[in-house]
């Protein structure tokens, strides 16, 4: 009786508004590259201060979830993707859009993030206090070993030529050595250049690597930028119903990945994304189809990137640890508030809490309407726009997205330097989307590995702390089982038809 | 050509993996382990395709063809360097008009005439005034004024 209470709370008129209002701003917001979720959030937490906690909330939580999908826009259209949750969509979302299944990609991806961001907020309102104690028990041996089982990934991202996307993933972990290291302190391969002493920032490497070669090749042909075919302001709901139905595996499996990986306190959607990909394409009967514009690639990367949304906050809420960059920004508002979070959250203030989950619900269902409205005309203003108004329009992104993270002018510089670089390599078919992963999760792989090496030094044996630790093995035998388990289950298949 | 470039390619990433654990050695043992693993990589992955193309060398592995205008893909380039550049020189709106022109000019393989060129400079125009509002005043994004305008 009462979470009627709670629902009833969380539909009032002027709540839906907000929500409405969130979404909407959200995916603007999101579909702009450079324009991240965290972003996002923060620049409209200021409007949230007179409002009721609860009311600010959900506000907060509709802009987050809408940005999460918003990225997808300009991941599917023009290969850059919105935000970093989004860097998976690419892989098929942009194949997709130049066959012309553009506005298929973008209703595809509409529902994955409905389904995703239900699964999450679910994953709040019932299993919240039990999930955030699996998180608590996650140390740096742990991330070390969840970002190799990220980078197991490199063998689906290299379309068929593992040695060269193995070099591609390589470069892009070089690239996350530069500047200081956050284990050692040491300042590496940054040519005493003070530009590089900070590092290789991720946004700006994202968008170079990823969009730079797109526009270098968009302008050299006159042939338009994506495939028209037929009329381009339909939704092919229908169609796209019927793809979600067969695949509702792939939904369900990014669904479960993105709450699973968005509980962990800072690994964040991009990780969530990628392996959710990952997983998709070794359980696909067909693998090879991936990267080429496999529908399910989109499935799997956007309910993946929308389940760390209600994941995110599991630890936010229960640890007062934030899940994601974004929900420290809305641990802020909670502190704004004054509302301080623990354990006993869910019981002492249940009413606000409750009516948030509901709330976030409202706010992820009203994603539907707005996204396919608003993908709609975002697919029609792109397949429709003249080049000689894209380029320098995309351009312009590019550009300010890269210079906005730090109002840095050698972001920009980092930006289009990868950017032909990028398009260097993919001429000798090095695909650039290993070293997007690389870079991604080297820092993460680094930092677990030098801590753990620091506590195995410390407790007097390293191969205990990286061997002996319940959920780092169940770890590796995820690796081990999903760098093999194709090949044996290909092998078998072989005889069983033989 | 391919096999050539891969050749090239597996020497250029070992010779780069081995780069990485030369230079490593400048570095704590803590703060070298990672790169050396990331070297050893390199290495070994640049050995095994440059083995693997020359033991398969009659194997002809097909790349991208590469078609449209190099003037004009080397144009892009440029112009988005010096538009990168010259932000806080010329700051936002003077430095995004030179890279905006630049651009559709480059991007342009139709005949110019009145029209179109009312068209396009109405069109920008309108474009960058609605997202320099939305950034610089709506979402407060801190956007580069320029040194010497």
């Amino acid at each position: 009786m009462e979470l009627v209470g709670y629902a009833a709370a969380a539909a009032t008129p002027y709540n839906l508004l907000l929500a409405l209002a969130g979404v909407t701003a959200g995916v603007v917001l999101g579909a702009l590259p450079g324009i991240s979720s965290t972003f996002a959030v923060a620049v409209l937490l200021p409007t949230t201060f007179t409002m009721e906690p609860v009311s600010a909330l959900i506000f907060l939580g509709a802009v987050y979830t809408g940005s999460t999908y918003g990225g997808a826009y300009s991941a599917i259209l023009v290969n850059t993707p919105g935000t970093p949750q989004n860097i998976a969509t690419t892989f098929d979302g942009y194949p997709m859009a130049r066959r012309g299944d553009g506005n298929l990609a973008i209703t595809l991806a509409c529902l994955a993030s409905v389904v995703g961001g239900l699964v999450g907020a679910v994953a709040l309102w019932a299993v919240a206090p039990p999930l955030a104690r699996v998180a608590l028990a996650f140390g740096p041996i742990e991330y070390f070993w969840l970002a190799v089982l990220g980078l197991t990934m490199i063998a689906s991202l290299s379309e068929g030529n593992l040695l060269k996307g193995g070099i591609s993933g390589c470069l892009g972990l070089a690239l996350s050595l530069v500047g200081v290291s956050v284990v050692s302190g040491d300042t590496r391969f940054a040519f005493d250049s003070p530009a590089l002493v900070g590092g290789i920032n991720l946004v700006p490497a994202v968008i170079g690597l990823l969009c730079i070669p797109v526009l270098i090749d968009l302008v050299a042909v006159p042939q338009p930028h994506l495939k028209r075919e037929g009329s381009v302001g339909g939704y092919r709901l229908r169609e796209a119903l019927r793809i979600c139905r067969k695949s509702w595996g792939t939904l369900t499996r990014g669904s479960l990945i993105g709450t699973g990986i968005g509980v962990l306190p800072a690994a964040g959607g991009s990780i969530a994304s990628l392996v959710a990909y990952s997983e998709t394409r070794r359980a696909s009967s067909r693998p090879e189809a991936f990267g080429t514009g496999e529908p399910e690639g989109v499935l799997s990367s956007e309910s993946a990137n929308n389940a760390t949304v209600g994941g995110g906050l599991i630890p936010t809420f229960v640890l007062g640890i934030p899940g994601t960059p974004a929900d420290a920004v809305i641990l802020g508002a909670l502190l704004i508030h004054g509302v301080r979070t623990g354990p006993s959250l869910f019981t002492e203030r249940a009413p606000l809490i409750y009516t948030f989950i509901f709330g976030l619900l409202i706010a992820t269902l009203l994603m539907l309407p707005v996204g396919l409205l608003m993908g709609r005309y975002a697919y029609g203003a792109i397949v429709s726009i003249s080049k000689t108004f894209l380029v320098p329009l995309v351009a312009f992104f590019t550009i300010i997205g890269s210079y906005a993270i730090h109002n840095d002018v050698n972001d920009v510089v980092v930006m289009l330097v990868l950017g032909v670089f990028g398009w260097l390599i993919a001429r000798v078919g090095i695909p650039a989307a290993p070293m997007v992963l690389g870079l991604l999760l080297g820092p993460i792989a680094e930092q677990g590995f030098g801590q753990g090496v620091i506590i195995g030094t410390a407790t007097g044996s390293v191969w205990a702390q990286f061997f002996g630790r319940p959920i780092a093995l169940a770890i590796i035998a995820l690796i081990v089982v999903t760098l093999f388990a194709p090949y044996v289950l290909r092998r078998y298949t072989r005889r069983l038809a033989a | 050509m391919s096999r050539l470039a891969d050749v090239l390619m597996g020497a250029v990433a070992a010779g780069f993996g081995g780069f990485l654990m030369v230079a490593s050695r400048n570095y704590t043992d803590l703060g070298a382990a990672f790169p050396r693993a990331v070297g050893l990589s390199m290495i070994v992955l640049g050995i095994v395709l440059v083995a693997g193309r020359l033991i398969r060398w009659s194997v002809s592995t097909s790349l991208p063809a590469l078609e449209g205008s190099m003037v004009r893909r080397a144009l892009f380039v440029v112009i988005i360097a010096i538009w990168g550049v010259s932000l806080p020189w010329l700051g936002i709106v003077l430095a995004s008009v030179v890279g905006i022109a630049g651009l559709t000019l480059v991007s342009n393989f139709s005949r110019w005439n009145a029209r179109r060129i009312l068209i396009h400079v109405v069109g920008h125009a309108a474009i960058f005034a609605f997202f320099y509002g939305l950034l610089a005043y709506g979402l407060q994004v801190p956007l580069p004024e320029g040194r010497i305008f």
